[in-house]
């Protein structure tokens, strides 16, 4: 058997901004500097606190005007990124029992109309997790071209997935392109995990790819 | 009178590396994610740009309580500056949202976000329960919910009929010792009404 991990693992958000008064009777500016570092976590290989041993991404998912895509959080049952269905970018069969991270994104160019959904309407059997309206364009919720949302979990018990657990995007106003990025663990139990944690059959010939959103 | 302007960097990265390692020894790898954006905001009331910003820091909560937070006024919060006041001491009055954070630093509690949402003047964008631990939805600690919106048409609030945000600590699951709100707008949800630059009233 082969072995599945994953190493140098990062998880930030950092915000940095300045807000000024410029006085106009004295002309001198009062300043104030913000925030910084809201998240900066090195993540290890594991199933714990802190751990993952399972990342993917599909970017470019492409989705009509009007039309919506099912994604099952748990195994990406359908979805093919380029190393087969249902498969990670090693070839391998994904399996997520817990979620970490997740992070959706438009990606359509700036100005570009389409609006991304979340749960528009629940998909069957939905993730609990986001719920019905998590992203809603007729309330002014829909994500806008480059317009982001994230969860984020890192604690020991983090977002379960029990069984087949499908989100859906859809596309209103227009076409979207839109990308999706999870970090997640195999296994909700930390008891249960071996050292090492094994993938399912590889080939001979596992490729690896780089890619950047 | 005073001339109030705000800018900021923002930037969200999410990297991994899946690594498989076969019987014979071979490795193979493939990064996943990087960088999901990295955005210099200008000042002012156009995409790509703010000139609001606020943050709320050391929430508690005690097991079971909420509290509601209006992110456009701020009404009623006191960072240190004044009541609904920014840290220039400037009353807050945004009418959109480009970047919306809520943060469970620490303590033993589960924080919710609407949950329920407030029956007055909530965030219509946000729905209900949007994090609830009765669906395992609940932000625990070091947990991060992140709302994005850099184009020209933000999120929209608005002081008397959509801003107010819930926090709450799950029933009996503890208490929140240390939630964090960070909040970048724009003053005018109007481009076209909008001065250069935008005045704030002298305090």
């Amino acid at each position: 058997m082969a072995t599945r991990s994953t190493v140098s693992n990062q998880f930030s958000m950092t915000v940095q901004s300045t807000i000024m008064n410029s006085l106009d009777t004295t002309g001198k500016v009062t300043t104030a500097s913000l925030t910084g570092e809201i998240i900066d976590e090195t993540i290890t290989q594991g199933v714990e606190e802190d751990q993952i041993s399972r990342a993917w991404e599909e970017v470019d998912i492409a989705i009509s005007s009007g039309g919506t895509v099912d994604i099952d959080i748990r195994d990406m049952a359908g979805r093919d990124i380029g190393a087969g269905l249902g498969k990670d970018a090693l070839g391998q069969d994904v399996l997520f029992e817990e979620i970490v991270g997740l992070v959706i994104k438009n990606a359509n160019a700036d100005g570009v109309a389409g609006v991304l959904e979340i749960n528009p309407v629940l998909p069957s059997p939905a993730w609990g997790v986001l719920p019905l309206y998590t992203a809603r364009n007729a309330v002014g919720g829909g994500i806008k071209a480059g317009g982001v949302r994230a969860w984020f979990e890192p604690h020991a018990q983090a977002f379960d997935v029990a069984g087949s657990a499908k989100i859906r995007l859809g596309a209103v106003g227009g076409d979207v392109i839109a990308s999706v990025y999870v970090f997640g663990r195999h296994d909700d139990e930390a008891s249960s995990e071996s050292s090492s944690s094994n993938s399912s059959s590889s080939s001979s010939s596992v490729s690896s790819s780089s890619s950047t959103p | 009178m005073g001339t109030r302007t705000a800018t900021s960097e923002v930037q969200l990265k999410m990297l991994a590396t899946i690594k498989n390692v076969l019987d014979d020894g071979t490795t193979a790898t493939s990064s996943v994610g990087g960088q999901i954006f990295r955005t210099t905001l200008e000042n002012g009331v156009s995409s790509g740009q703010i000139n609001r910003s606020w943050q709320k820091k050391s929430i508690s909560i005690t097991d079971g309580g909420f509290k509601d937070y209006n992110i456009s006024t701020c009404g009623g919060q006191d960072i240190g500056a004044g009541v609904g006041n920014d840290a220039v001491g400037q009353a807050m009055d945004i009418e959109e949202i480009v970047l919306l954070v809520v943060v469970n630093r620490s303590g033993p509690g589960i924080l919710e976000v609407q949950t329920p949402a407030p029956a007055a003047a909530t965030i219509v964008w946000i729905p209900t329960n949007f994090a609830a631990n009765a669906s395992g939805a609940g932000i625990r600690t070091g947990g991060m919910r992140m709302w994005w919106e850099p184009g020209t048409i933000g999120l929209d609030v608005s002081g008397g009929s959509s801003a107010v945000l819930r926090l709450s600590a799950a029933s009996g699951q503890g208490a929140i010792t240390n939630a964090e709100i960070y909040v970048l707008g724009r003053n005018d949800d109007d481009e076209s009404s909008s001065s250069s630059s935008a005045s704030s009233s002298s305090s």
